[in-house]
């Protein structure tokens, strides 16, 4: 599908490494929940800010210094902290997570550098330094929308990429039921497996992952319309026991898993 | 390679951010055919409201010249009843243009596309099922809104007493009932402000399922869109603030900038009431581009949605033993 944006890159290595690029949907919501942890941190700071504040003046006539002089130190010091809150925030999640912030995070993206390789403390300065110019008048916004690599001006200088993390690194394990496994057991023997096909197979196990989101009325439609689709690739004229669509694609799976385990097995 | 990698092209289930891309590539892949659309939706928007001046002062003038000025008043009367219709069927008009977008990208995103007239041709037998849509939600948040209030107004109370009497009895009634009132007040407005929120969520999608599911009313359709959202009610919340924020600087241009200069002219000067044409005019026309990514969201929502709860990707894969 086209509807997202790709790139390859060529490492050193000659390794050629496709990547779908992380889109303004991404970035934004990566965005807004970054910006809204920032925002809380400062007004914690500005609290603890005050409050200082507030003790100090009252020990001014101990500490025997000039009110101005106090007022000012208070005043470089917060824009000082509030500097560093806003850059480090980014450079130290950037860094210290292999190019992600808890809000990229969230939104499955990660910060890469042209040639692929993780980004490090140097690029991710360079980002957040440029952070404040991309947010002006949206140039970093319109940068990402009209550049085929989705670059804002701090990743054109930084040379880095924003990409998406690979959805499907992130499967939720797959119960199978204990008769499910014995039942494989006896598909193994009835059929040949290897007339499944990969695709099917995928189709199926997509399924399983899913299920427990889906409403009753749809799992039961798309269990019997992929049971019926295999039972046919198998052709299976008898079961060995009766069973539901979801038992017989839960003993499917497990049966390709095993079968898939074995031939490794054997092969290595 | 894993078996996935060689899969047919069906998208699945989506992250919010990718909602918003989607809709947005959509939009900008087949951008004249989504303008001209919303151009024409907000053509009828401005010709029923148009109409229904256009009657109004027409019946009136045309009584208060024949008779007298009760006859003109009564003649407004009539004429504000009747102008209702042309404003109605605008407004139908206007609504089922706007979900032919989200039909659009729907059909896409499940590789078969359409183009505007198919899809226009699919929903106009269904015209006055979209007015009865538009009808029914607004009645559905009408009573929710009191509903609402009601409940809010009861836990506001509860809690305020609640906590201003533990911490009169602690602190003394000062401190105390000053507690009571902001955690009571804060309540209210948290009960209502979540929950309205939440109601607007689960009826996001209303009109996509009337545009695109055959045999299908305008009731079933919000069952559908209810049913649908049950478990994406936060997701949801990301995918509006992030197309919101994708809209800003558009929106920023057209309506919040030009409204800046006005309150600076103050009212009643020409420049004032000048700026004020130029601001209603920029922002028609920041609607009209807006809404096209709106609709194509709304689209892309109903087919992740349906992915998720439905399975509707896996049984569209196609079968592979050909």
């Amino acid at each position: 599908m086209g509807l997202f944006n790709t790139i390859t890159i060529r490492t050193p290595e000659s390794v050629e490494l496709d990547f779908t690029l992380a889109g303004i949907g991404s970035r934004a919501v990566a965005l807004l929940i970054d910006y809204t942890i920032l925002a809380l941190a400062l007004l914690t700071l500005l609290l603890l800010w005050l409050f200082l504040a507030f003790q100090l003046a009252d020990l001014e006539t101990f500490l025997n210094v000039q009110t101005e002089t106090l007022q000012l130190w208070l005043v470089a010091l917060f824009s000082v902290s509030l500097f560093a809150l806003y850059i480090g925030y980014f450079v130290g999640f950037e860094t210290g997570w292999y190019g992600q912030t808890p809000g990229k995070r969230f939104a499955k993206i990660r910060v890469i550098r042209d040639d692929a390789q993780p980004e490090r403390l140097f690029q991710a300065t360079l980002r957040s330094l440029l952070r404040p110019i991309d947010d002006i008048l949206f140039i970093g916004f319109f940068c990402i929308l009209l550049s085929p690599r989705e670059k804002r001006l701090g990743d054109w200088l930084a040379g880095t990429l924003v990409v998406q993390i690979d959805p499907n690194t992130a499967g939720h394990a797959i119960a199978v039921e204990e008769r499910s496994r014995a039942i494989a057991a006896d598909l193994l023997n009835l059929a040949d497996f290897t007339k499944i096909l990969p695709d099917d197979f995928a189709t199926v196990r997509d399924y399983l992952q899913r299920r427990p989101g889906m409403t009753e009325k749809a799992r039961g439609e798309v269990s019997l319309h992929l049971a019926q689709r295999l039972r046919d690739q198998l052709d299976l004229a008898s079961l060995p026991t009766e069973m539901t669509a979801d038992t017989f694609l839960e003993a499917l799976y497990w049966g390709y898993q095993q079968q898939a385990a074995d031939s490794n097995g054997q092969l290595y | 390679m894993a078996p996935s990698d060689s899969r047919p092209g069906q998208l699945g289930p989506l992250n919010p951010g990718n909602v918003v891309s989607a809709g947005l590539r959509l939009y900008r892949d087949r951008f004249k055919m989504y303008l001209k659309l919303s151009a024409i939706a907000y053509l009828w928007l401005l010709g029923g409201v148009l109409g229904w001046a256009l009657v109004t002062v027409a019946l009136g003038g045309l009584l208060a010249l024949i008779g007298n000025e009760v006859l003109g008043f009564l003649g407004v009367g009539i004429g504000l009843l009747l102008g209702l219709a042309p404003f109605l069927y605008g407004i139908a008009q206007f609504f089922m243009l706007s979900a032919v977008m989200s039909r659009l990208a729907f059909q896409q995103l499940i590789d078969q596309p359409e183009t505007a007239s198919v899809a226009q041709s699919g929903t106009k037998p269904k015209l006055w099922a979209f007015l009865k849509l538009g009808l029914l939600i607004l009645l559905l948040l009408t009573v929710g809104y009191f509903a609402l209030g009601i409940v809010a107004t009861i836990l506001g109370l509860l809690v305020g007493f609640l906590t201003g009497g533990i911490l009169s009895a602690v602190f003394g009634s000062d401190i105390g009932a000053a507690f009571g009132v902001a955690l009571g007040g804060l309540t209210v407005v948290a009960v209502v402000l979540i929950g309205l929120v939440w109601l607007v969520s689960r009826l996001s999608i209303a009109e996509v399922p009337l545009a695109i599911e055959p045999e299908i009313t305008a009731s079933d359709s919000i069952s559908r869109s209810w049913n649908l959202t049950k478990t994406s009610v936060l997701r949801i919340q990301f995918v509006v603030v992030a197309a919101f924020l994708i809209t800003l600087p558009f929106v920023v241009l057209s309506s919040y900038l030009p409204q800046i200069f006005m309150f600076r002219l103050g009212v009643g000067s020409t420049a004032y009431w000048t700026l004020y044409g130029v601001n209603l005019v920029l922002s028609f026309l920041g609607g009209m581009v807006t809404m096209p990514l709106w609709q194509t969201v709304k689209g892309v929502l109903y087919y992740d949605l349906r992915s998720r709860r439905e399975g509707l990707d896996l049984q569209l894969r196609p079968s592979t033993d050909y």
